[in-house]
């Protein structure tokens, strides 16, 4: 009986992580479209950028005082690339019943101090992030323009000290896929506050 | 011989700088060699991943330190690594002076953070808290926020129920 319930256990907590750690996309994924609203009060979809060479999709918000060191980074990488046709759109996922600081009104706040370059975008109903896979903020999904997923994690090394970024993994990865070859890392990994999830 | 305690307080030294009662690890791989991969023997070890600026990290404190009253196992080692920048550390001492006086708690300042969270868990995306518990050379690895004490108890037993020692 001891063994058999063993068993359900094991079998237990390797269902429960694997829901918990495989969800959400892989590289090679194709990644869904949304229709969000954006601190404009206009709605945004991925298929309204009819000429998209990629899509720069970061999960951020306002409270996380690892997405506020990267929030000018951001506005930069954003104002070089859609030059190029590489769209980024940041989206908070967060509730704002649990952060008060992520709600939208305070989204129109911020990104109207800092002179957002690109749609700050509210996941309101907290599904789009849970698609993605996105576990933390800032958490970066970048595409390609049929939606493949091709690189996942970090913008760059150094969230602390912009002057001592060694390695600009995101940039690194968009310049990949101009040149059409895979981008090196593809996932990398690096520390953000946990999405906050409606209890 | 001299020569040789010599040489290791000077490593020891360079390594680690003691802030208050908390090491100070500025590398991942010095973290893992004295306090990772140190052998605890019979004993559970809980490491913790937190940081200041971190609140469900904060609100998961008290819990964490009620286990130490409650071990989900004995003998019980809990050891809290902040992950605050290197700049926050009077921030970080105040914090500990306050909240987590009589605690082990080592800061790990190493931002080169893709080069290591994988060692720790490769499944581990980065969010904090995060958990990894130690027993003998099993390892369990938690990236959640734990909501009371008896949920960290049964994760780990049965944890300890599945893996065969």
């Amino acid at each position: 009986m001891q063994r058999i319930l063993q068993i359900i256990f094991v079998g237990f907590i390797s269902i429960h992580t694997s829901l918990a750690q495989n969800a959400g996309y892989k590289i090679g994924d194709k990644a869904t479209d949304f229709i969000l609203p954006g601190t404009d009060d206009k709605t945004y979809s991925l298929e309204n950028y009819k000429d998209a060479n990629g899509f720069i999709v970061i999960f951020t918000c306002n409270s996380c005082p690892f997405a506020v060191m990267y929030e000018n980074r951001i506005n930069e990488i954003a104002k070089k690339y859609k030059k190029e046709g590489y769209f980024l759109l940041a989206i908070n996922p967060n509730d704002p019943q649990i952060k008060p600081e992520d709600s939208f009104e305070n989204m129109k706040k911020r990104a109207k101090e800092k002179h957002f370059d690109f749609p700050y975008i509210f996941d309101n109903e907290q599904k789009i992030f849970s698609i993605y896979g996105a576990t933390k903020t800032p958490h970066v999904f970048l595409l390609d323009k049929d939606l493949i997923v091709r690189y996942i994690g970090a913008i760059d090394d150094n969230p602390q000290d912009e002057t001592a970024v060694q390695e600009k993994f995101l940039e690194n990865a968009i310049i990949s896929l101009k040149r059409g070859i895979k981008p090196n890392p593809e996932v990398t990994k690096a520390i953000g506050c946990s999405i906050k999830i409606k209890k | 011989m001299r020569q040789l305690l010599f040489l290791i307080s000077l490593k020891i030294i360079t390594s680690t700088i003691a802030v208050g009662q908390q090491k100070v690890y500025s590398s991942f791989n010095e973290f893992e060699k004295e306090v990772l991969n140190v052998d605890y023997g019979d004993t559970l070890v809980l490491f913790n991943f937190w940081a200041t600026w971190c609140t469900p990290c904060v609100e998961e404190l008290p819990l964490l330190k009620q286990t130490i009253q409650s071990p989900p196992l004995s003998p019980y080692k809990l050891i809290f690594v902040s992950l605050d920048n290197q700049k926050d550390k009077m921030r970080l001492r105040k914090f500990i002076l306050k909240n987590l006086k009589g605690y082990n708690v080592i800061s790990l300042t190493d931002n080169k953070y893709n080069n290591w969270l994988g060692r720790i868990n490769h499944e581990w995306s980065g969010s904090i808290p995060a958990s990894l518990i130690l027993y003998k050379d099993q390892k369990l690895f938690i990236e959640k926020k734990f909501h009371d004490i008896s949920e960290i108890s049964t994760d780990i037993r049965i944890w300890l129920s599945s893996i065969k020692i």
